[in-house]
């Protein structure tokens, strides 16, 4: 049944390698130029540090780069497409033709059928993912060093071994539409949709949960800290967290001793005059919207002194990530993906066996 | 000796629709049966439940002594061809008899090459591209070179000219001479059956309506025509299965397993046709 099943995925595969080898080449030929371009960036930036300006410090990325910057950005994409055009057809495409009744009545059982199908398109989805994400990972190591953002949206998910778990997961999404919907397009359609809804759903809803986030009081920086008013309301300050890199900061609110929020009065009472000399509130009719405003100088030092002053007895209190255990969270990820794939496939062979006809 | 399919109180139903019930079926090994019935009869769902690929709803059936598909070997003893044929239309008509070979054990490469060969097929046509007539072929190959003990075809002829279901036929009965292996085909057109059937069962409506030995079916079946007169004055061992009358006269299709004694009756053989289509119209 191995042979059968590979007869019926060789030509998938042979595509998706070739385009996996001509992504390789492509990227091998890129790499080089784009480790030199942030070596030149990072040792411009050594030399500004010295001298506090920093700003004209950029990476002059071509346009081929920036091209490939966008591949491991649709990463995102390639599991649901794995399940769409490899698991929801798998078994749909047989009910369609009618062949599960000419495979069903061979010597073979339908759950060795299906183990099978199973095993050998879904070894391909897993390793064809596995290898696209690690070129990825390699090509885009010299940027993801510079970004010092691994937990962020776009890179989290499309690096490292987090892909393989989605793979798993969305090829066993794909084979469970086409089983239960028994018609591809509709299945292909049902299970892009769903990777990608579920996709979503877990990066909001579960990862910021999986460990419970560290917390850490850092005493509020005058030169960090801005500060704002909604709609020509009391003034808030808004505190910078300290540079974390790699970490994944959740929130940063400004507290006393007894964990106890900051009052937007107690703002306007220390400093009357914050705020005063910037020339107007927001412009009218901006609604509810946040107004953010650049002050001068004269004004940033009224809000240095206010800070120093509201320091006094408020810290700023961090709750994230902390870069260590980027890791955990990758495994941790991955795991619950491959475990939910498992529990599809074994939906598949339970239905396979009693209802499926 | 054992049943080739063994139905006792045989049902399937779908959520509140019965598409077969109360199926009581004991048919002898090392027949050719022929199951006869109009579109929407069931015949799928019976041929169906006989190679395991549905489960019963109520009662239970016995395939050569055995659950169907209860194990590969079980699934080995049982040769398939479903309705229009399917076959995987991107693989090649070697592809075929190499995913036979591949998925049974008691595949006959030999004889499935020499029927590749005298059916004229070209080995790297896909089977995509092959006529209804030589798809039905190939299915059949598949079906005989597993070497199964029983061979069962839904409809396979339904949508074949008539000189590829001649054909088709012809090497269905070389095959069934060679081995000795039982059929059961469907087929809602009694004339394809008539020719190659030596066992018959009638399914009408979700029911069995006649099941029997073709040769015994017809001694026992008669049309009686004589002067006019009501259908509850014959003879206890005569069942009237169709009556027609005009004014004067009354034509009975009668089962019977005595002689028809009554002179006043001219008595006429019925052909197989005839039978199926009396059986029909009484269920319908």
């Amino acid at each position: 049944m191995m042979r059968l099943g590979w007869r019926q995925f060789r030509l998938q595969a042979a595509v998706a390698f070739g385009v996996l080898v001509v992504i390789a080449v492509v990227l091998a030929m890129t790499r080089p130029h784009l480790i030199y371009l942030y070596d030149v960036f990072a040792k411009a930036q050594t030399a500004c540090a010295s001298t506090g300006d920093c700003r004209d410090v950029t990476i002059n990325l071509s346009q081929v780069d920036k091209l490939l910057e966008l591949l491991g950005t649709a990463l995102v994409a390639v599991p649901a497409l794995v399940g769409a055009f490899w698991g929801a057809p798998l078994i749909a495409r047989e009910f369609e033709a009618g062949t599960h009744r000419l495979a069903w009545t061979q010597s073979v059982t339908r759950t060795r059928w299906l183990a099978s199908k199973l095993a050998i398109v879904g070894a391909g989805s897993v390793i064809a993912t596995g290898l696209l994400s690690l070129m990825v990972t390699w090509w885009s190591s010299p940027i993801d060093r510079a970004h010092t953002n691994r937990f962020g949206s776009g890179m989290f998910g499309e690096r490292n071994i987090a892909p393989l778990g989605y793979a798993a997961f969305g090829f066993a999404l794909g084979v469970v539409a086409g089983l239960l919907i028994r018609r591809t397009l509709p299945a292909m359609a049902t299970t892009l949709v769903g990777c990608l809804g579920i996709r979503i759903a877990f990066t909001y809803l579960v990862r910021p949960h999986l460990l419970s986030p560290v917390h850490k009081a850092v005493a509020l920086d005058p030169d960090g800290t801005g500060f704002g008013s909604t709609n020509s309301g009391p003034p808030t300050l808004f505190p910078n967290p300290p540079s974390m890199p790699n970490a994944w900061i959740y929130s940063t609110h400004i507290v006393d001793n007894a964990g106890h929020g900051l009052p937007a009065q107690l703002v306007a009472s220390t400093c009357p005059t914050l705020g005063t000399g910037l020339g107007g509130g927001p412009p009218p009719g901006s609604g509810h919207a946040v107004v953010r405003i650049q002050a001068p100088a004269g004004v940033q030092n009224a809000l240095q002194e206010c800070v120093a002053k509201i320091g006094a007895s408020y810290h700023e209190l961090l709750t994230y990530q902390p870069a260590s255990r980027y890791w955990v969270f990758q495994w941790y990820e991955t795991a619950i993906y491959v475990g939910a794939a498992l529990a599809l496939a074994g939906f598949c062979f339970w239905w396979i066996r009693g209802r499926a006809t | 000796m054992t049943a080739v399919l063994d139905a006792q109180g045989l049902g399937k139903r779908y959520r509140k629709q019965w598409a077969l019930r109360d199926c009581t079926l004991q048919v002898p090994a090392g027949r050719v049966v022929g199951l006869v019935g109009p579109n929407g009869a069931g015949k799928t769902t019976l041929l169906h439940l006989a190679v395991g690929l549905l489960q019963p709803s109520a009662g239970s059936v016995g395939v050569l002594g055995a659950r169907p598909a209860e194990n590969p070997a079980q699934l080995g003893r049982v040769g398939f061809v479903a309705q229009e044929t399917p076959l995987y239309a991107t693989l090649s008509v070697a592809d075929h008899l190499k995913l036979g070979e591949w998925l049974n054990p008691r595949w006959d490469a030999r004889a499935a090459e020499r029927r590749i060969d005298q059916l004229g097929l070209d080995r790297k046509q896909r089977a995509g591209k092959l006529s209804g007539g030589q798809r039905a072929q190939l299915a059949l190959t598949l079906a005989i070179a597993k070497r199964p003990e029983l061979l069962v075809l839904d409809e396979p002829v339904a949508s074949l000219d008539p000189l590829a279901r001649h054909e088709f036929l012809q090497h269905l009965m070389e095959a069934v001479a060679d081995d000795g292996v039982s059929v059961v085909l469907s087929s809602h057109l009694v004339s394809d059956l008539e020719r190659v059937c030596d066992y018959l069962i009638v399914l009408v409506g979700s029911r069995v309506q006649v099941a029997g030995d073709v040769d015994e079916l017809l001694a026992c079946h008669h049309r009686l025509i004589g002067p006019r007169r009501d259908a509850a004055h014959l003879p206890s061992d005569q069942q009237v299965i169709e009556a027609s009358h005009t004014d004067r006269q009354s034509t009975l299709l009668v089962r019977s397993d005595g002689p028809i004694l009554d002179p006043a009756w001219t008595v006429e053989q019925i052909g197989l046709e005839d039978l199926v289509i009396a059986y029909m119209r009484r269920a319908g």
